[in-house]
């Protein structure tokens, strides 16, 4: 695993150049610093989140909302999931405030692909090397859109004994910190996501990867449960959320279990046919995401109905403290 | 004797008591956040992501995590937000990821023009591949290749392990490889080309 600079990023640089500001630029900038400064100076500490808003119109826009996507309830997946969006529209917000947050705990394995010339030149007889990385992970949501993550990083899982050997020669168990719990605070993109239907689909659509090779509806469900994923969204956003994945001409109505119903998307990714089922709760909440090569993947050395990715998510809630509760 | 110069992290703890102090990190940071504006979003914009980012961060400062030494990290995160703000505010479809320099020196003679045009052409390529390549990959490589971000420190910012860091770096790298083909040859005329420009 290299720091090095390579040639793609020599030229990403060479094709920005490297700009400067112009001094009254930062003057102007600082200015209104020292003016935020100077007001907070001479006021009150009061703020609160502004997410407690708007509830009662959240939900009368939601039965109009229901109404708009009735024609698109085609399949049974799609009236059961719009069954279920307009319950998500009807929940009490959670509010967040400069002392309290949203907890969220997931536990995800992810696969990892690593090539061989990032294994610091240890012998390895294949272009990719490839593994599960399970890890832990808990986070609180503060206002504004920090986080703070704690993450703790489990015993990777291999498919091959050639990939393990491979892996902790390289080190590249000291670099994916197994055994490791790491705690950061970061501030996450503030997507401020439309809660209107219409714009909320532009909005997933702009943002909808490209050129890999994947059918639309796979990149879409891709951004759209990332918006409902270990996130602090109000009922409206995510009932719009849950309506708009409903849409999805190839979503397939999986078993229902324990307050959960799965939801599946079959596709084909290099050849490989995979299977994405996701859970979501009576009120919309998503439990868990599960990937699945349904038949092997041979350029990456996977048998057939190898889970690829698996997570688990617990319910969002509101929490006082910085600890686990 | 000169006192030891204060960590990010006690500038930041000290303007919670005194706000005016939170001054001093505009003077060591704003630079640095304009820059990193400026090859995204365009010289024209950065002032605004500058001011945006320096407000936002005053009024969430007691968000910061105080075991860190060096603010830079967080501000930066703060700053991307704000770009994506403001791209959002616009309406922009065709999003851009990269910002070509526009103020070119005037009088420039044809080979100079023909250079720049080549120059746009691969830069409009490079943000095509950019934008048909996950946020997370295409975040990873930017921090790196632009800001000199080690992958420890894009760990952090991202909140992702080193490693994990690597392979959608080594991912991003290999798309842009592909879509543009030899690189080092790019690169290679781009040099002879710079050399040529600076007398």
């Amino acid at each position: 695993m290299s720091n090095e600079r390579h040639p793609v990023d020599d030229l990403l640089r060479r094709l920005t150049g490297d700009p400067q500001p112009p001094q009254d630029a930062l003057r102007r900038a600082e200015e209104q610093l020292h003016a935020a400064i100077n007001r907070e100076a001479t006021r009150t500490r009061s703020r609160r989140l502004r997410v407690r808003a708007l509830a009662g119109v959240a939900i009368a826009v939601t039965v109009m909302v229901g109404l708009i996507v009735q024609p698109f309830a085609t399949n049974p997946a799609s009236a059961v999931l719009g069954e279920i969006a307009a319950v998500a529209a009807e929940q009490d917000p959670l509010s967040v405030t400069d002392t309290s947050f949203i907890y969220t705990s997931s536990r995800v394995t992810a696969l990892a692909v690593v090539y061989r010339d990032e294994l610091s030149g240890v012998p390895y007889d294949r272009d990719l090397l490839v593994y599960l990385l399970p890890r832990e992970r808990e986070v609180w949501i503060g206002n504004e859109g920090t986080e703070q993550i704690r993450t703790t990083y489990l015993e990777p899982i291999f498919f091959r004994d050639t990939h393990e050997e491979a892996y902790y020669a390289a080190g590249l168990d000291t670099a994916d910190q197994i055994g490791q719990t790491v705690t950061s605070t970061v501030l996450i993109p503030v997507d401020v996501w439309p809660d209107n239907l219409e714009e909320l689909d532009q909005a997933i659509r702009n943002q909808m990867a490209s050129g890999r090779g994947l059918p639309f509806d796979v990149e879409y469900l891709d951004v759209a449960l990332d918006i409902i994923t270990e996130s602090f969204v109000s009922p409206q956003l995510r009932a719009s959320t849950l309506n708009l994945i409903s849409r999805l001409g190839s979503l397939q109505l999986g078993e229902p279990g324990d307050g959960v119903q799965a939801f599946s998307v079959e596709y084909s990714e290099r050849g490989v046919r995979m299977r994405l089922t996701f859970g979501i709760d009576r009120v919309g909440n998503l439990t868990s995401k599960e990937l699945v090569a349904v038949t092997e993947d041979t350029a990456f050395g996977i048998p057939a109905g190898t889970a690829v990715s698996t997570a688990i998510y617990g319910p969002p809630t509101e929490v006082d403290t910085l600890f686990a509760p | 004797m000169a006192s030891p110069r204060r960590s990010d992290a006690d500038i930041i703890a000290g303007s919670l008591e005194d706000s005016s102090q939170f001054g001093e990190l505009f003077d060591r940071h704003a630079a640095k956040v304009f820059t990193f504006a400026a090859r995204r979003i365009g010289v024209e914009d950065a002032e605004d992501v500058v001011s945006g980012t320096f407000g936002t961060a005053f009024r969430i400062r007691r968000r910061f995590d105080l075991d860190r030494e060096s603010a830079l990290p967080w501000l930066l995160g703060i700053a991307a937000n704000t770009i994506g703000g403001i791209l959002r505010s616009r309406g922009r479809k065709d999003r851009l990821y990269l910002a070509m320099p526009a103020d070119r020196p005037s009088g420039l003679d044809e080979s100079e023009i023909a250079d720049r045009i080549d120059a746009e052409r691969i830069g409009r390529q490079v943000n095509h591949v950019l934008a048909g390549m996950p946020a997370r990959d295409r975040d990873a490589l930017l921090l790196h290749a632009l800001d000199d971000f080690t992958y420890s420190e894009i760990g952090k910012i991202l909140g992702v392990p080193p490693g994990t860091v690597g392979s959608r770096i080594s991912r991003a790298r290999r798309k842009l490889r592909e879509a543009l083909g030899d690189i080092e040859a790019i690169l290679g005329e781009d040099r002879g080309q710079g050399e040529g420009d600076s007398e």
